[in-house]
């Protein structure tokens, strides 16, 4: 073993000392890539009646259905899925859902699907979730699962009333709209029924789950200050035993 | 007293005339899809017999390699939609249409409102092509029952019938315009024209009992 090593394997060596402080700042380095990516989920359990007009677009019951989210200080979606739980409709197309973020990014989460033909559908439970394998069926029915938000048209023909935010008509069908953005905050679901007759609803309302990594920002910061600390102790110590 | 019965008969049978001059002309109505004075595509509703009515399909000019993907029409809402029964009774470039029938179950694509009928194609509607249906299963059947409109959607004016092109990048859809027409029935024509020939006969022998050198008196 050399001199050298020998040195660095004493506790109170500046070697030691130093690289003690990096294996921290990796060790820090690590929870952020995997340990500080947290998964929480949020509900409104308030069940949504998708009433019918002669006058659509009809709104749902609840519009909007909220949910509010708090406590996730410090923190960025790294990714969302959002769960509709009891799901039964008599023309399943019929249906247009947006989903509002409190940072106004909006999303289409199912707009003109489940056949073009009369499919309905009862007490289903659909996820939302952009790696899904499979969109939403457009010509066939229905079913249980998880799948991408799916639109059949780039653009409705109607804006969603309001108080729905505008733009609402070209929403993208993605949730990854909300990727690095803040979760805390009234996040609104709206639903309408933009075709006559057939009702519906949603009996046990819906779910978020929203994936968090520490803010990006937040991070470097205190892996900048924690190499701060270090350079400095390491200064003092090469100071003091210079002297 | 004579020419008072001859001039009620006379009325009655002009009366008779009139009332089955409607009668002499067999309705038909033709959806015309796509640009107005040029439709890419038409579907031309006959009546042809009692309770029964044909129904034929051209595609007239679709663009390029364009096909006829789907048509919806609407039948009489107070009548079951399912009891229609459609039977293809001819073809031109080998078309065969899978039809269905139900009230407010169909919708030609996103946004529209609900149909009760709808054809659906394959791949091979192309320009030149067309289908005939004979349609029947309703008593009284005529043309003017589908003569209504979808049902509500957002965004979106009603109409008669729509369909749905298949293009390189999609789906178009277009509404169907309706022009109603009344052309001449074989068998109405006729009876109209023996009532004629009775009144003209009537007329005949007015003038030979009237005296010679004279005319009849005014009916």
């Amino acid at each position: 073993m050399s001199k050298k090593i020998m040195l660095a394997a004493r506790k109170d060596h500046p070697v030691a000392r130093t690289m003690k402080t990096l294996f921290v700042v990796a060790m820090l380095a690590a929870c952020e890539a995997s340990g500080w990516a947290d998964t929480f989920s949020f509900s409104n359990t308030n069940p949504i009646a998708i009433n019918d007009t002669g006058t659509p677009p009809t709104t749902g019951s609840l519009y909007p259905s909220s949910i509010s989210v708090s406590g996730l200080d410090f923190q960025s979606i790294s990714h969302l899925s959002i769960t509709l739980d009891g799901f039964t409709h008599t023309f399943p197309s019929d249906l247009d859902i947006i989903l509002a973020g409190p940072g106004g990014q909006l999303s289409m989460l199912m707009s003109e699907v489940g056949g073009i033909a009369r499919f309905p559908v009862m007490d289903l439970t659909l996820t939302l979730d952009d790696l899904a394998a499979n969109a939403l069926p457009i010509d066939s029915a229905l079913s249980s699962g998880t799948f991408k938000p799916t639109r059949q048209f780039p653009t409705l023909s109607f804006e969603f009333p309001s108080p729905a935010p505008a733009g609402s008509s070209s929403a993208p069908a993605a949730l990854s709209v909300f990727n690095g953005t803040d979760p805390n905050g009234t996040w609104n679901l709206f639903v309408v029924d933009e075709s006559s007759p057939d009702s519906g609803n949603i009996s046990r309302g819906w779910s978020m789950q929203i994936t968090t990594i520490p803010e990006p920002g937040n991070f470097e910061f205190a892996a900048l200050a924690v190499g701060c600390l270090a350079t400095i102790r390491m200064w003092r110590r090469n100071k003091r035993n210079n002297t | 007293m004579k020419s008072h019965s001859c001039k009620k008969y006379l009325v009655t049978l002009m009366a008779a005339g009139i009332l089955a001059a409607p009668a002499a002309f067999a309705n038909s109505v033709q959806f015309n899809f796509g640009p107005v004075g040029s439709p890419s595509m038409t579907a031309l509703f006959e009546d042809t017999g009692l309770n029964q009515v044909q129904l034929t399909i051209n595609a007239v000019s679709l663009s390029g390699d364009n096909t006829l993907n789907s048509l919806c029409f609407n039948f009489n809402p107070g009548t079951d939609a399912k009891q229609l029964v459609f039977t293809q009774t001819g073809s031109i470039g080998g078309v065969q249409g899978n039809v269905k029938s139900s009230n407010d179950s169909y919708k030609v694509g996103g946004g529209s409102g609900k149909f009760d009928i709808n054809f659906s194609f394959g791949s091979d509607f192309k320009t030149g092509d067309s289908v005939t249906y004979s349609i029947t299963g309703i008593p009284s059947l005529s043309v003017n029952d589908f003569l209504y409109l979808e049902t509500p959607s957002a965004g979106r004016t009603p109409g008669y019938a729509a369909g749905s092109i298949q293009e390189l990048s999609g789906l178009l859809i277009v509404q169907g315009t309706p022009q109603q027409n009344a052309v001449p029935d074989v068998s109405s024509t006729f009876g109209l024209l023996g009532l004629s020939l009775a009144a003209i006969g009537v007329l005949a022998r007015r003038f030979k009992v009237a005296p010679s050198g004279k005319m009849p008196e005014a009916l």
